[in-house]
């Protein structure tokens, strides 16, 4: 009994000490967001606007018959929206058990990052509201926002 | 029948409470020494849930086993029975035999536990000397012990029932016992997964023969597990779809055979789905018995608070609907069988004397016909007097005279359900003053079912009502405005109307668009405004419009569209918990094509409407002329083409004058009146009109403004009558102009006399504006949409921050919501549901609002009701459109409370 229970606590703290990051951008804003929450990534679907909606939400798609609220991080996070409605896709992610769609413009990769490396927000963080963002990570001089989803959604109004 | 539904809903609870049981033991043996408190108390909690139900039901067998468990979980609970494998096993044999006994209870008294009882008895008897043992008991010895024990106890007889029960049980429980047995040889860890495999194999061979005997299994699933399914299937449906469409596009003439075998495929797939979608829909039905079920104790109380003898008998509780609907109901039928005793079935002495059992009897019947779910509730009572219902619409100004009399009496006895309606002679505490009906039948078309009574005189009344299967799937009108499509469910579309030109118009009144429909004009909502979207490519329409008339509850408008597209049946689906709160939404749908439509809810693009565009709004207009708010006009013009009204109630006198009596003093008009001189002010100084007319004699109306009276001279007086404003009063923004309604022939503007003071003579309000400096949030609650409308308008022009409530319960509900958000209730005394008085009432009687200040308003201020409502609690009474009173009485109430530090 006490060996299986090392066993769990060494995966944990491996599990741990790790993190997976889908990568994307947002406007010229490079952006990642914990790999767990992200349930899939889609093309842009067509997107039915809802009257009466906070300008943050987007729209909402028809995912395999679930009908999925898309958001619009650019408005949420005041980053100008370019046009790149090829590269663009919706990530949709799974956040306790709604799946909720995030329009992006660009989907770039996935990063595997030791979490001591994610340093907290700088204080001069500019144009992007510190509520969502969960850490900072630094590669090759470039800097990524790790967002926090929940945080992301609740600034819905 | 109803001792079974009472076994059957036993069954469904112990069984959820011994679910767990099983894993919860399995834990609390681990611990051992170091159990958690609360996980014993749960299952304690649950054993004794299942003891007493069972002592009820006279399950003696049932009741006794958990008993004996209960004690012995008590003692665990104590800390004076350390769990060990041994008196855990014994424990999870009981929760097991619990389980079997519970499966097959009809029997379970039959059966013979008293040696599990014995084993239960000794555990807790030894409890001390055993688990000191069981303490030193990890050596092999007590193990060895214990594996011949459980060896010896799985090849003991059964109890007579289950032994010539069924051989396979048997064998399971033969083979279930060898696992714990050596379980406890290996570390605890494991012993977990090997005994509850065990378990389970237990558990569905207890399943197979439940399943042949009671009539049908079951088991619990999520309702999301259900939706999820349901929209798979939908799903399913649209691939189905655009499989048939690119089959029949892909011509194979050329292989007839290829081709009448993928013919012959997309058959089966088209059926197979069909019949998917359909069983899924059958996961969400519910019997209605659920509710019916309630019923029997409701008439028993009423039958003992009445003083009436009354038999209830039900029939169809088989009958099922969908889960929302049976839940939506509930209330309804309450109200309508409350309504039944109350005021139908007669006293006992009333009923013999009339050669009827004195027992009266109702009948609550269920009965599916023609795809929909009819309820009818039957009562021997008294039934209802045409004669009487007409009289009374046309005493209480629901109808007129002439139109009481054309009325057939089968339409006249539905006159209950119009608002405000009572039929009993005397007021009671069951159904109280028939407030109520009207909200029934509203309640009920909310779910999209009608409601109609029929009645004999003599005899009884039947109420019947009907309901859709289902809410998951809804007709609805698919129209499109701008590129887009929306749905429109088919319950709110009272018809669909292409104008003409002619009798079927589009008209403006003050910048506020209306149609004209049948000599009726109908509020013009232009969706893609309400919407705001861009206009589409076709740009403008000229008159040629399409619209959709929609009515719901109380409202009715009309509403402009690019096009109707089709009616559909349609998957309603939730939206997201972003958008589940738009008042403009009823949810969405996925459309043959696979996109996403919004569902539109009528009320709330009326009410979106109303906010959106300043000149069109959308009223009360219910079309049968129910009426809640009658008000006594004066009835004015100022030429044949310019007729105007005044609540009668804020005027204090009215003289006829000679043209000679009006003195002008600088640019000011006035009149000799009772020892002073009267300022005069003319319609016409503020209100656009066509003409004005100047015969030799005219009228002033005196009434009074900010603490000045003042006189409305006017040419002619035409009536001062009761109309009923409900039923054709727009809202109209004009200054000095409250609304427009059709009265008599005309197109009547309703004056607001104080909009129109204000702008003749600023001075006298100038000393009202300085102290308005304090806005205030406001709870209304004004269940005519009218006044309702006036209210929010006048206070919100004054900075108050106003939340408007239609009746009592709902302002009751806003309130106790949030609690801490209004500093001033502001009520109609007139109300369905909740009157004015009874909520000033609950809410004096809770503590959190002792002190919020409450003002009444009334058309009728006479001293008894002011009585009555400074008795409730009431702060101040003010009459409705009396604008500056009214906002002087809630400057000082507001004043008072926040000077007083109260909140």
């Amino acid at each position: 009994m006490s060996q299986s229970v090392l066993v769990e606590h060494d995966e944990d703290a491996l599990a741990a000490s790790q993190i997976q990051l889908a990568t994307f951008e947002v406007g010229t804003v490079m952006m990642a967001i914990d790999i767990a929450r992200v349930q899939e990534i889609n093309r842009l679907m067509d997107v039915t606007p809802v009257p009466g909606a906070s300008p943050m939400v987007h729209g909402v798609v028809n995912l395999r018959g679930d009908v999925v609220t898309v958001v619009n991080p650019h408005r949420i996070l005041d980053v100008p929206e370019s046009d790149t409605s090829r590269s663009g896709r919706n990530l949709i992610l799974n956040i306790d058990g709604e799946r909720i769609g995030v329009l992006v413009d660009k989907v770039a990769d996935i990063l595997t990052v030791q979490r001591e490396q994610l340093s907290s927000p700088p204080s001069n963080v500019r144009s992007i509201d510190r509520r969502f963002i969960d850490s900072v990570y630094l590669q090759s001089n470039e800097v990524i926002i790790v967002l926090d989803p929940i945080g992301l959604l609740d600034s819905i109004d | 029948m109803d001792q079974a539904d009472l076994l059957n809903e036993f069954v469904e609870e112990a069984t959820e409470h011994l679910s767990d049981i099983e894993i919860q033991l399995l834990q609390i043996e681990a611990m051992g020494e170091d159990v958690d408190d609360g996980l014993v108390n749960t299952v304690f909690r649950a054993i004794h849930s299942v003891k007493g139900a069972a002592g009820f039901l006279g399950l003696t067998q049932i009741n006794e086993l958990s008993h004996h468990l209960e004690d012995v979980l008590g003692r665990v609970r104590e800390g004076k029975l350390t769990p060990d494998p041994y008196n855990v096993d014994v424990m999870l044999k009981s929760a097991d035999r619990l389980k079997t006994l519970i499966d097959d209870v009809e029997t379970s008294n039959a059966s013979d536990n008293s040696e599990l009882c014995e084993k239960l008895k000794a555990v807790l008897d030894g409890a001390g000397a055993k688990s000191d043992s069981a303490a030193a008991g990890n050596s092999a010895e007590s193990q060895l012990d214990e594996v011949s024990h459980r060896i010896e106890e799985a090849t003991a007889p059964e109890p007579p029932d289950e032994a010539q029960g069924d051989q396979a049980e048997h064998v399971l429980e033969t083979n279930e016992d060898p696992a714990p047995a050596q379980a406890p040889a290996a570390s605890n860890g494991t012993v977990t997964p090997a005994r509850s495999s065990a378990k389970k194999t237990d558990d569905s061979g207890a399943d197979s023969k439940a399943t042949r005997r009671a009539p049908e299994s079951t088991i619990r699933v999520g309702v999301r597990v259900l939706d999820r399914l349901m929209n798979l299937a939908g799903e399913l449906v649209l691939s189905r779809n655009q499989l048939m469409q690119t089959l029949a596009a892909i011509s194979l003439k050329e292989d007839a055979t290829r081709q009448s075998s993928l013919d012959k495929i997309a058959l089966g797939l088209d059926q197979v789905t069909t019949e998917l979608q359909e069983t899924i829909m059958q996961t969400r039905m519910q019997p209605i018995g659920n509710v019916f079920n309630k019923f029997p104790r409701v008439i028993r109380d009423l039958s003992a608070s009445l003083g009436k003898e009354i038999q209830l008998k039900t029939e169809g509780n088989e009958v099922e609907t969908d889960k929302t609907i049976v839940e939506a109901i509930a209330d309804p039928l309450t109200h309508l069988i409350r309504n039944s005793c109350d005021h139908g079935i007669e006293s006992p002495d009333v009923r013999t004397a009339s050669g009827k059992d004195a027992t009266g009897s109702v009948v609550l019947k269920a009965y599916h016909q023609a795809g929909k779910v009819m309820i009818e509730i039957i009562d021997d009572g008294a039934g209802m007097d045409p004669e009487k219902l007409r009289r009374k619409a046309v005493e209480k100004g629901v109808l007129s005279e002439e139109a009481a009399a054309r009325m057939s009496d089968a339409d006249a006895v539905n006159l209950i359900f119009a608002p405000g309606f009572s039929t009993a002679a005397a007021v009671t505490d069951v159904s109280g003053r028939g407030v109520g009906m009207d909200v029934v039948r509203t309640n009920i078309e909310k779910i999209g079912g009608s409601v109609e009574v029929t009645s004999k005189l003599g005899a009884g009344s039947t109420v019947s009502i009907t309901l859709p299967l289902t809410l998951a799937i809804i007709p609805a009108m698919i129209v499109e405005v701008s590129g887009h499509r929306y749905a429109l469910p088919q319950s709110s579309i009272a018809e669909l109307v292409q104008t003409d030109g002619k009798e079927k118009c589009i008209q403006q009144i003050n910048h506020a668009e209306v149609l004209k429909l049948r000599g009726k004009l109908l509020p013009l909502v232009r969706l893609r405004e309400v919407l705001g979207l861009n206009p589409g490519e076709e740009g403008d329409f000229g008159n040629d419009h399409q619209l959709v008339v929609l009515e719901t509850g109380r409202c009715r408008c009309a509403l402009a569209v690019d096009r109707v597209i089709d009616s559909e049946e349609i998957v309603v689906k939730p939206l997201g918990r972003h958008l589940n709160e738009l008042p403009m939404l009823a949810g969405s749908t996925i459309l043959g094509d696979g996109h996403v439509a919004m569902i539109l809810d009528a009320s709330g693009v009326a009410i979106d409407a109303e906010a959106h565009d300043s000149a069109a709004s959308m009223d009360d207009a219910a079309l049968d002329g129910a009426a809640s708010d009658l008000q006594r006009l004066v009835l004015i013009s100022v030429s044949p083409n310019d007729h105007f009204a005044i609540p009668m109630d804020i005027v204090s006198r009215i003289e006829r004058i000679n043209r000679e009596r009006v003195e002008m003093i600088g640019s000011q008009r006035l009149m000799q009146y009772r020892g002073g001189t009267l300022p005069l002010l003319n319609i016409e100084d503020v209100v656009e009109v066509t003409q004005v007319d100047d015969p030799d004699e005219s009228f002033v109306i005196v009434f009074k403004v900010c603490g000045h009276e003042a006189g409305l001279q006017v040419p002619y007086l035409e009536d001062i009558r009761d109309c009923d404003l409900n039923g054709s009063l727009e809202t109209l923004r004009q200054t000095g102009v409250a609304g427009v309604a059709i009265i008599g022939e005309h197109s009547t503007r309703m004056l607001d006399l104080y909009g129109l003071t204000e702008v003749a003579r600023p001075e006298w309000f100038e000393s009202m504006d300085s102290e308005e400096a304090q806005t205030a949030r406001i709870l209304v609650c004004e269940d005519s949409a009218f006044f309702r409308n006036f209210l929010t308008r006048v206070l919100a022009e004054q900075g108050h921050e106003v939340t408007a409530c239609e009746h009592g319960e709902e302002g009751w509900a806003t309130l106790s919501e949030r609690p801490k958000d209004f500093d001033l209730l502001v009520t109609d005394v007139e109300m369905p549901e909740l009157s004015g008085i009874e909520l000033t009432k609950r809410v004096r009687a809770d503590g959190r609002f002792q002190d919020l200040p409450v003002i009444a308003l009334t058309s009728l201020a006479d001293e008894d009701s002011r009585r009555v409502g400074k008795e409730a609690g009431v702060n101040d009474y003010q009459v409705k459109m009396n604008k500056p009173e009214l906002l002087a009485s809630i400057d000082k109430l507001t004043a008072k409370t926040t000077s007083g530090g109260t909140r």
